[in-house]
């Protein structure tokens, strides 16, 4: 078992922070007050408990589930590496300790394709494909740099920051290229976007 | 809004339901952070954020090595037509993923992961082209 719920510490090994490119494992603890989370390479997050505005549950990959916490403010903090059994766990902590609940379970769209909105949400940009799943989503932070195709203005590059707490082994996106198709313009409209 | 956003449909390929029911579908042995060519259901799934994200084989253009990167290029329509945007098929903000580039620091799996993606790439044609001369 990788959680013990026999005192009001819970605690759950192997957890990374979701949602980067990358991520080191660590430990993450729920404690009366606080989420913390301590990185084997000493990285490390605490979230208050009182500053959880809302909590939810998504499948990362079949075995892998993460725990996503919407703070306060608009920020986003994720947690990857729970197992399917953690849930209730995890529900009813939040649940009974900070009064946090419901969890959400959101599914992520498996649609396939290539092409989706991409939509803007706080920090978040995501790109949605199956009748508003996301697909994946990054925050803002992630992109070093973007640039308007200078021959193409339908084009847009993304540029990510190489994450230095990547695992060797990891396969990591360093840039992502948009683009949307040319819309005809209707005579009359020259110049309206 | 969710609502009124129209099912985007307007290429063959749209008309296939997800390729995986659920994430809880995807290939038991997959892992976070790596590619993952899945010959039955004719996908690739990349890593994309901590998430694991398919794309069907067809929508992929080709790929390409150059040192530890591999490119893969997408399939993209050039313009839309009026018909399509009339149809409603064309929500504001739809964007096409046009390119990823990923950094891969072996080279054995590099090497490994361009020659299964080719590989299933070729295998799809070929059954494409099957396919339609069947059928004519």
């Amino acid at each position: 078992m990788s959680s013990t719920v026999s005192n009001p510490v819970s605690q759950f090994n192997n957890i990374s922070l979701g949602g980067r490119i990358s991520g080191t494992r660590g430990i993450l603890k729920f404690t009366t007050n606080n989420i913390t989370w301590k990185s084997e390479s000493g990285k490390s997050e605490t979230v208050s408990s009182t500053d959880i505005k809302k909590a939810s549950w998504t499948r990362v990959t079949p075995r892998i589930f993460q725990l996503i916490l919407s703070i306060k403010g608009g920020a986003t903090i994720k947690f990857d590496g729970f197992k399917e059994q953690d849930y209730e766990v995890v529900r009813k902590y939040l649940g009974d300790q900070y009064n946090v609940s419901p969890l959400d379970v959101v599914e992520l769209s498996t649609k396939g394709c290539n092409w989706g909105e991409v939509k803007v949400n706080g920090p978040m940009i995501q790109f949605t494909t199956d009748h508003g799943k996301v697909g994946f989503e990054f925050p803002i932070s992630e992109v070093s740099q973007s640039v308007i195709g200078a021959n193409n203005k339908n084009e847009l590059t993304l540029e990510f920051h190489n994450d230095r707490a990547m695992d060797d082994d990891d396969e990591s996106m360093v840039e992502m290229r948009f683009f949307t198709p040319i819309r005809p313009s209707k005579e009359g409209e020259e110049g309206k976007e | 809004g969710k609502k009124g956003t129209p099912e985007v449909d307007y290429t063959a390929i749209t008309k296939l339901q997800p390729i995986y029911n659920s994430v809880g579908a995807f290939p038991q042995d997959i892992v976070k952070n790596k590619m993952y060519i899945d010959p039955k259901k004719e996908t690739v799934l990349f890593p994309m954020f901590g998430y694991m994200v398919p794309f069907h084989i067809s929508t992929i253009k080709n790929i390409s090595k150059s040192e530890e990167y591999i490119r893969v290029n997408f399939n993209t329509p050039t313009s839309y037509t009026q018909e399509q945007i009339d149809a409603g098929f064309v929500p504001p903000q739809l964007m096409y993923i046009r390119e990823v580039t990923y950094k891969v620091n072996d080279p054995k799996v590099l090497a490994n992961n361009i020659r299964l993606i080719k590989e299933l790439k070729k295998k799809f044609t070929t059954r494409e082209t099957e396919d339609r001369e069947k059928r004519n």
